[in-house]
């Protein structure tokens, strides 16, 4: 009898505990910034592939190519600055 | 004795927490004026608080008799109510989509606490009967009860700080 009852009571701890975990699951970042943070990551990736495409073969139109490269990097430097400048206003509140 | 006043303390303070988390949800609702999180949590200890008065006298009644069944209905009773409510604050956020703030998961931990503490006094008293915890018992439920009153404030005003600079930068 005294048997049941206790397992009864660990049982309804464990659920508390359980439901406790769901709940702290709930409050992580949400989906969207991991999304975006994906998405800078992909393109920093792209602008590095480029670069070394660009440094590998050493072309006529190079000059060209490396001035398109840079307005490229500089507009997605200007995307991580702001997408940082959110996070910390989210995050920190400052 | 030094035990007891301290009991007396508390327990004069208990008496307000109801009202208390009352005025809390009510000022924290006209603040916001939407179902957040904070609201959810406070509403569900409300909720609870109604709960645990109403179904009290008949829970006395019942665990004054003699035998281990009845000191069972007293923290099952207890342990189950603290559980529906940790489901019931999941529930809403689940159903609302909200994401959990400082304030729930706060709220939430007391509950598992609490369920904890009786747990521990059920089986203490069930097995060893050596009444070890029930001193923890008395103290800690009223603490936990008081408690959280202090870090709502602190959790709920922290959130409503970083919401009204997003507001004013973003």
């Amino acid at each position: 009898m005294s048997f049941v009852l206790i397992l009864i009571s660990v049982f309804m701890v464990f659920l508390a505990i359980i439901a406790h975990r769901k709940l702290l699951a709930l409050s992580g970042e949400p989906q969207i910034y991991a999304e975006v943070a994906s998405e800078l990551q992909q393109r920093a990736h792209d602008l590095l592939v480029r670069k070394d495409h660009i440094e590998a073969r050493a072309h006529l139109d190079l000059a060209d190519e490396n001035e398109r490269w840079k307005n490229d990097l500089a507009q997605y430097m200007e995307d991580y600055e702001q997408e940082a400048l959110a996070r910390r206003r989210l995050h920190l509140g400052r | 004795m030094l035990n007891e006043q301290i009991f007396e303390l508390l327990k004069s303070f208990e008496d307000v927490t109801s009202i208390m988390y009352i005025v809390l949800f009510l000022v924290i609702f006209f603040i916001e004026k939407r179902m957040s999180s904070a609201t959810v949590a406070l509403l569900v200890l409300c909720l609870c608080k109604g709960m645990a008065s109403l179904i009290l006298p008949e829970l006395l009644t019942l665990a004054s008799q003699v035998g281990l069944q009845y000191k069972f209905a007293w923290y099952g009773c207890w342990m189950g109510l603290n559980v529906i409510c940790i489901g019931l604050i999941l529930k809403f956020h689940l159903s609302h989509k909200i994401r959990a703030s400082n304030v729930a998961i706060t709220v939430s931990l007391a509950y598992v606490m609490l369920t904890v503490v009786q747990a521990l006094d059920f089986i203490d008293r069930a097995t060893l009967n050596s009444s070890a915890f029930a001193m923890i018992y008395q103290v800690s439920i009223p603490t936990i009860n008081i408690g959280l009153i202090p870090l709502i404030c602190y959790f709920w005003l922290q959130d409503f700080r970083k919401a009204a600079l997003m507001y004013k930068e973003g």
